[in-house]
C-alpha cells in the first residue's frame, strides 16, 4: 500500500491556500503535516478526502485515486464535535454504521475503546463507579458503588469528548488514518493515553497523517515531515536527515563555576544561562571540541556536556521565521 | 451537478439515526402523547359543545302528546317516528310527555309546543316535534279545501336539489381552510426541524466527521426524509385519535350529531383517490419547502442565524396558506387550473380543487410533474453547492447567494 499526494493546490478568489502539496508514504507509519495556523494543513487533510474540491494535483492510494467509500478511512478532524443531546452510544454505533460497521461489531468495538481510553462510565449503565462514601472522613477507605446513567455529550468535560471523538476515528480499524491536533487540549494523563494507542496503531503497520503543533509527539511518532507555511512548502523530507543536514549544533552544558570568558572565546553563542547551566548554539562538533578543550585546561569541573541536533520545534522556528525575514 | 449513486450513499442510516433519535426524543413522545389525547377527547368535546350531547341521559322519543286543539279546523296530529301516542284534550296535562295547544285569532292560527319537564324526554325533539305540528295545521288547512290525502302525498313528495350556490362555495372554503392549515402545519414543523438540526451539526462541529462517511447530499435527504416520515407518524397518530374519539363519542353519547356536523364538510369530499392525491401532493410539497429550508440552514453558522434563515421558507409557506385561503372564497375554473399548476401554491390548491371536482386528474399529474421538477432543481443545487455551505463558516449566506453558487455566477 502507498499514499501518494501530487501537486495539490487551491485557491479562495485571488488567494491561494495551498500551493502544490506533494509528498508520498511508502510504507506504514507517520507523516507529519505541520505549519503555522492558516497555513494550509486543515484544507490540504480536507482536499485529500475529498470534503473539499481541488484546483489542481491528486490523491492516490494503492494506485487509484483515493476514495472514501473504498479506502477505510479514520478521520479526528481539527473542528470535531459530537450531538449535545443524543445518547453517546447511539452516536457512536450511528458513526460506525456510516462506515460500515454493523451493530453488534459495532457494539463490541465500542466496549473495547470505551475500555482503553477509560470513558466506560459515561457509556454504560452498568458501569460502576467509585464514589466517596457518605462519612468518608470518619470511614476512610470505605467507598460505595454506584451506578450511574450513560451521559449525553454536553455532560462530559472537554477532554472526555475528545477521546470520545478519537473513538469514533478508529471505529472502523482504518488501513489510513487521520489525525488533525489528536492532542490539543488534553492533560498529560489523557494525552498518555491517546499516545499509547497511536504507538499501539503504528505497531499494527497502519498509515497515519498527522497534523498536531506539538512538535514533541510529532518528533516521537513521526518519520516524515512537511513543514507549511501560508500555503507553501517550507521543509520536507525524513525527519532524521533534516536534522542530520542541520547538525549538531545544540550545545548543554552544566559546569560549577562561570564560564562566560571560555564561551566568548571559543564563539559559541549563548542562547540561555540559568545557574551555570548554558544552552548554547555552536557552528558544529569542532567548535564543541574546542569548548570542551578549553574547560579542561582549565579545570573547570563539568557536570553536564550535551552536544545534540536541534529539535523540531527549534527546526520549525527556525525554518518558519526564515521565510518570513525573506519576505 | 450530477446525482450518481454514489451521492445518496449512508442514505438509509442518516434516515433511520435521525428518525430514531426524533422518537426518542422526550419532547417529541410528549408531543405525540398530547396530539393523541387532544383528537382522542375532541368529539366528545365538539359533541357537548354543539349540543349534541344533551341527549345524555334523556329518551329520544316522546311516549304521549296532550293535544289541545282550540281551532275550528279538525287537525289531525301526525307524529309518526317521534311520539308514540297522542292523547286528545280529554287526560290531565301533567301526566304526558309534551303539550300541543293550537288557537285561533282574528283568522291565523296559533301553535304552541312544549315538553313537560320532569320526563326525560331529550330537549332537542321540541323542534321535530313543532315541525309535525305546522305540517299537521297545513294538512288539515289542505284537507279542508277538498284536498284528498293522495294529492297531499303528491304534494309532499321529497324534492332532492343540489345546491352549487353560496354554500356550496362555503364548504369549498372549510376543506380548503382545513387542508391548508394541515399542509402549513406539517411543513412549518419538518422545514423548522431541517434548518435547526442543519445548524445544529454545524455548531456542533460534526461536519466533517460525518462528511468523511456520507455524501453531503445523504445528509440533508436522509434528515429529510426521516422529517417527513415522522410527520406522516403524527399524522397517523392524530387520524387514528380521531377515530377512537368518534367511537369513544358514539359510546358515550350514542349518536353523536354534533361531531358529525364538524367534519360534514368533508364528508364526500375525500374518496380514496381525493386522499391519495391530498398525500401525493403534500410530500412533494414538504419535500421542496424542506430542501429550500436545509439550503436556508446551511448557509448559517451559529443558532442565532436560524431565524433569517427561516425567512424565505416562511415567506413561501405563507404566502401558499394566504393565497389558497382566497381561493377557496373564489370559485372559478380557470384560476383554480392555473394556481393549481404554480409551484409552491399547487400543494395548497391542487388536491382540493381535485377533491371538489373543480380541476380533473390531468391537471394534478402536471402539478405533480412541476413540483416534482422544482423539488429535482432544489436537490440539484444542493448537490452542488451543499458540500462547500457545510464546511463554510461566517456570515449567513442568503438564499440569493447559494443560487449564484449553484449557478456559478460571477462574484458568487
Amino acid at each position: 500500500m502507498s499514499l501518494t499526494v501530487s501537486h495539490l493546490h487551491k485557491k479562495y478568489g485571488a488567494k491561494t491556500v495551498v500551493e502544490d502539496l506533494s509528498f508520498e508514504m511508502e510504507k506504514p507509519g507517520v507523516y507529519a503535516l505541520l505549519g503555522t495556523n492558516g497555513a494550509g494543513k486543515t484544507t490540504s487533510i480536507r482536499m485529500m478526502l475529498g470534503m473539499l474540491a481541488k484546483d489542481g494535483g491528486e490523491v492516490i492510494w494503492n494506485g487509484t485515486p483515493l476514495d472514501i467509500n473504498t479506502c477505510n478511512v479514520g478521520y479526528l478532524a481539527e473542528e470535531r464535535g459530537l450531538y449535545p443531546k443524543y445518547p453517546l452510544m447511539d452516536q457512536l454505533v450511528y458513526f460506525a454504521s456510516l462506515r460500515g460497521v454493523g451493530k453488534a461489531e459495532a457494539k463490541s468495538r465500542i466496549r473495547y475503546w470505551a475500555k482503553r481510553l477509560e470513558v466506560e462510565e459515561y457509556l454504560y449503565q452498568d458501569a460502576a463507579v467509585a464514589a466517596p462514601a457518605l462519612g468518608a472522613g470518619r470511614r476512610s477507605g470505605f467507598a460505595r458503588q454506584k451506578t450511574q446513567k450513560p451521559k449525553l455529550a454536553d455532560q462530559l468535560s472537554k477532554g472526555n469528548q475528545q477521546k470520545i471523538q478519537f473513538m469514533t476515528a478508529l471505529l472502523s480499524d482504518p488501513e489510513l488514518i487521520i489525525l488533525d491536533e489528536p492532542l490539543s487540549g488534553l492533560d498529560p494523563v489523557n494525552t498518555e493515553i491517546i499516545n499509547r494507542i497511536i504507538r499501539e496503531e503504528i505497531a499494527s503497520d497502519k498509515y497515519l497523517i498527522m497534523s498536531s503543533h506539538q512538535m514533541a509527539t510529532v518528533e516521537e511518532f513521526c518519520t516524515d515531515i512537511t513543514i507549511l507555511d501560508r500555503s507553501r512548502t517550507v521543509l520536507q523530507g525524513n525527519l532524521n536527515d533534516i536534522k542530520r543536514g542541520y547538525g549538531r549544533v545544540n550545545l548543554r552544558l552544566k559546569v560549577e563555576r562561570d564560564i562566560s570568558e571560555y564561551i566568548a572565546r571559543s564563539g559559541a553563542v549563548v542562547v540561555s544561562e540559568k545557574e551555570y547551566e548554558y544552552m548554547l548554539k555552536v557552528t558544529g562538533e569542532e567548535q564543541a571540541n574546542r569548548l570542551l578543550g578549553m574547560l579542561i585546561e582549565a579545570a573547570v569541573p563539568i557536570v553536564v556536556f550535551e552536544l545534540r541536533e536541534p529539535s523540531l520545534h527549534e527546526i520549525f522556528v527556525e525554518k518558519v521565521g526564515e521565510v518570513h525575514e525573506t519576505e | 451537478m450530477r446525482l450518481s449513486k454514489e451521492r445518496f450513499r449512508g442514505f438509509d442510516r442518516v434516515c433511520s439515526f435521525t428518525l430514531e433519535q426524533l422518537l426518542k426524543s422526550r419532547s417529541n413522545r410528549a408531543t405525540l402523547i398530547i396530539l393523541f389525547v387532544i383528537a382522542l377527547i375532541s368529539m366528545p368535546v365538539i359533541t357537548l359543545v354543539s349540543g349534541g350531547g344533551i341527549s345524555l341521559g334523556g329518551r329520544d322519543t316522546i311516549e304521549t302528546v296532550y293535544f289541545v286543539n282550540e281551532t275550528s279546523l279538525p287537525v289531525e296530529l301526525e307524529t309518526a317516528g317521534l311520539a308514540e301516542r297522542v292523547v286528545y284534550s280529554s287526560g290531565v296535562p301533567g301526566e304526558h310527555d309534551a303539550l300541543v295547544k293550537l288557537t285561533e285569532e282574528n283568522g291565523e292560527y296559533r301553535g304552541h309546543t312544549e315538553l313537560s319537564p320532569d320526563t326525560g324526554v331529550s330537549a332537542e325533539l321540541i323542534v321535530r316535534l313543532t315541525e309535525l305540528v305546522n305540517r299537521s295545521v297545513e294538512n288539515a288547512q289542505f284537507r279542508s279545501m277538498g284536498f284528498s290525502d293522495e294529492l297531499l302525498r303528491n304534494l309532499q313528495k321529497p324534492v332532492s336539489t343540489v345546491q352549487s350556490g353560496e354554500s356550496g362555495l362555503s364548504r369549498t372554503y372549510y376543506v380548503q381552510l382545513i387542508f391548508s392549515i394541515l399542509v402549513m402545519m406539517i411543513s412549518v414543523m419538518s422545514a423548522s426541524y431541517i434548518i435547526r438540526s442543519v445548524v445544529e451539526e454545524k455548531v456542533s462541529k460534526l461536519v466533517e466527521l460525518l462528511m468523511v462517511s456520507v455524501d453531503p447530499l445523504s445528509l440533508i435527504l436522509g434528515k429529510i426524509v426521516a422529517v417527513i416520515l415522522y410527520m406522516l407518524i403524527t399524522l397517523a397518530v392524530l387520524i387514528v385519535g380521531f377515530l377512537l374519539s368518534n367511537v369513544l363519542a358514539g359510546l358515550i353519547f350514542g349518536a353523536a350529531p354534533g361531531a358529525a356536523n364538524a367534519l360534514s364538510a368533508l364528508d364526500g369530499s375525500f374518496g380514496p383517490l381525493s386522499v391519495l392525491v391530498a398525500v401525493i401532493s403534500l410530500l412533494l410539497g414538504v419535500l421542496t419547502f424542506a430542501l429550500i429550508a436545509g439550503l436556508s440552514g446551511v448557509g448559517c453558522s451559529t443558532m442565532e442565524d436560524t431565524s433569517g434563515a427561516q425567512g424565505l421558507t416562511m415567506l413561501l409557506l405563507m404566502g401558499g396558506y394566504m393565497i389558497s385561503i382566497f381561493m377557496g372564497m373564489v370559485s372559478s375554473g380557470a384560476a383554480a387550473k392555473v394556481l393549481s399548476l404554480i409551484p409552491f401554491l399547487s400543494v395548497y390548491i391542487a388536491p382540493v380543487k381535485f377533491a371538489t371536482g373543480e380541476i380533473g386528474f390531468g391537471i394534478v399529474l402536471i402539478s405533480w410533474i412541476i413540483q416534482a421538477a422544482v423539488a429535482l432543481l432544489m436537490l440539484l443545487i444542493c448537490a452542488k453547492v451543499y458540500s462547500d455551505l457545510l464546511i463554510y463558516k461566517g456570515s449567513r449566506v442568503r438564499f440569493s447567494a447559494i443560487l449564484s453558487m449553484a449557478f456559478g455566477r460571477k462574484g458568487a
